[in-house]
């Protein structure tokens, strides 16, 4: 897609403060389901209570969320990156 | 920014639902908000007065929410799984329908897991599943496992729509819909860095979603195979499960992009292609159930063991035996011959043996669940039986209520149809079939001559 031929290329102050809510809101999640997941972990191993089983789905589980994690922000960050690089002059 | 007038633009057709709106939609909306109040109405009798008013009574303790839980689940496979294996092996004609069958999966995800909610007798004491859950408990794996793929499946369908969202963006004359195109797009301006970052994280997120969208349905058997009940413990329940989520995922994606292509006129993107080729999808998935099915009562039936059997019988030729045989008839009777046949593949065609199959297979989720439970294999338990109350019937028209509802609301907010995909597909598909044909047929660089 093309941009815009009269479109502001900065946006204001403000959405990007929402765009970085949104942004720290995903984190502050996935970030809460891998400490939920390994405080659980925890509890089983202090407990002694089946603690091969619990590992075996959070073995999945912890890298979804980090992955998901890592490919929000690149997205985030690259798209934001790949702006301004458009927005700024050349040196040459 | 002065917007750009949409009515000018290629796609002007996909853009249409979001920035116009006529009396139908807010016929629509009234007709599904009453449903969806129906279903609230019902939850609020069940949360006053608990589980009693459901048809629920030992030993059946799982019931419609249950059978809706695995179904919506089932459903979900519908979008994300099919999305990204057309994406990854290339299929051109995926174009128009990958995001239909990804706000599917979004859509019915959260509904069901929300069904799990509503089957608990006290959700007051939701909180002690977070503080005390104990991680070995396929139950909580599965919760683990769907939010998982929630989560995917949201990051999954966000990230192509940027694009789409930056043409909303541009074209929004103000207000509160501006500013959620202009935050959700990111910053989009379509420069290369930004393409080649988007591309990555779209055929990444593609390769993530399969695995997660295939473990997410065996850690739903897992809940009943880890069981040693009667009929449920077994070792093909995994795959078993996974074959009929997709199964009955793409008759699910016909039936939305039937509906789909009548309302908003997308004839010339939703083409009888299109359903002929989701249609032999459709029929090696047939197959496939078929050959699950088999296995699974065959071996059940052959091992003779007398538990099991108890729950056999009853599902051939017992109480069950109307809801098995229906779901025979729904899964294979009547889609089989539809579908098999050329002439019967058609849009049509296609659109009948889908409302079977989403009919069999949630009758198949029924024949699995209540039989069993009916049938416990301890024997000092007495045997029971189930019959929906008019709370569970109004709870789950509820939930289909709801799913229609959002999916409804999502095609106003945004194009239903990728308009990036399919202007990308009109710019280049001859291209990238012609370069992808030149690498593996045999004489390379003697291809005839494509007519500009």
């Amino acid at each position: 897609m093309d941009a815009p031929a009269n479109g502001p290329l900065t946006p204001r102050p403000w959405v990007f403060r929402t765009q970085l809510a949104l942004l720290v809101t995903f984190s502050l999640f996935a970030g809460s389901v891998v400490l939920w997941i390994s405080r659980l972990i925890y509890i089983s191993w202090q407990l002694e209570d089946v603690f091969s089983a619990s590992i075996g789905i959070a073995l999945v589980a912890v890298p979804v969320f980090v992955f998901l994690l890592i490919m929000f922000n690149y997205v985030f960050w690259g798209l934001r990156r790949g702006r301004r690089a458009a927005v700024q002059p050349s040196v040459d | 920014m002065a917007e750009h007038d949409w009515r000018k633009e290629e796609d002007a057709i996909l853009l249409e639902p979001v920035f116009s709106t006529g009396w139908r939609f807010y016929l629509t909306l009234a007709g599904l908000g009453a449903l969806v109040l129906w279903g609230v109405v019902s939850y609020v009798v069940q949360y006053e007065r608990g589980l009693g008013v459901t048809g629920m009574a030992f030993p059946v303790s799982w019931s419609f929410y249950i059978v809706n839980f695995v179904f919506f689940i089932g459903i979900s496979h519908a979008g994300t799984l099919i999305s990204a294996i057309l994406r990854l092996s290339q299929a051109e004609w995926r174009r128009p329908i990958t995001r239909i069958a990804e706000v599917i999966t979004v859509l019915v995800l959260g509904i069901g897991g929300m069904n799990i909610l509503i089957d608990l007798g006290r959700p007051d004491r939701i909180q002690n599943l977070f503080l005390y859950g104990r991680y070995q408990s396929p139950l909580l794996w599965d919760a683990t496992s769907v939010t998982a793929y929630l989560t995917a499946s949201s990051v999954y369908l966000y990230i192509p729509m940027i694009p789409d969202i930056a043409v909303l963006r541009d074209h929004s004359p103000g207000g509160w819909r501006r500013f959620l195109y202009e935050v959700l797009a990111l910053g989009w301006e379509g420069t290369q860095l930004q393409h080649r970052i988007l591309n990555r994280a779209i055929a990444i997120m593609a390769v993530l979603v399969v695995p997660i969208a295939v473990s997410v349905h065996t850690v739903v058997s897992f809940v009943f195979s880890m069981t040693l009940q009667p009929m449920w413990h077994s070792t093909i329940f995994g795959p078993y499960f996974v074959v009929g989520a997709i199964f009955s995922g793409i008759a699910a994606l016909i039936v939305v992009m039937a509906v789909l292509r009548k309302v908003f006129h997308l004839e010339d993107y939703l083409q009888p292609i299109h359903f002929n080729f989701l249609g032999l999808l459709m029929l090696v998935m047939v197959l496939l159930w078929c050959y699950f099915t088999f296995a699974e009562y065959l071996t059940t039936y052959y091992g003779n063991e007398p538990n099991e059997m108890r729950v056999f019988m009853t599902k051939f030729s017992g109480k069950y035996a109307p809801f098995f045989w229906a779901m025979v008839v729904f899964n294979f009777g009547i889609p089989f011959p539809l579908l098999a046949f050329n002439r019967t593949r058609t849009i049509a065609g296609t659109v009948i043996a889908s409302l079977s199959i989403i009919v069999g297979m949630w009758l198949e989720r029924f024949i699995i669940i209540i039989p069993t439970l009916a049938n416990p294999r301890l024997t000092q338990y007495a045997q029971g039986s189930y019959v929906p109350s008019i709370v569970e019937i109004g709870i789950m028209a509820g939930c289909v209520a709801l799913f229609m509802l959002l999916y409804v609301l999502f095609s106003k907010l945004f194009p239903i149809v990728s308009i990036t995909e399919v202007r990308e597909g009109r710019e280049k598909t001859v291209e990238i079939v012609k370069e992808r044909l030149q690498r593996y047929r045999p004489g390379l660089g003697k291809l005839p001559q494509v007519p500009a």
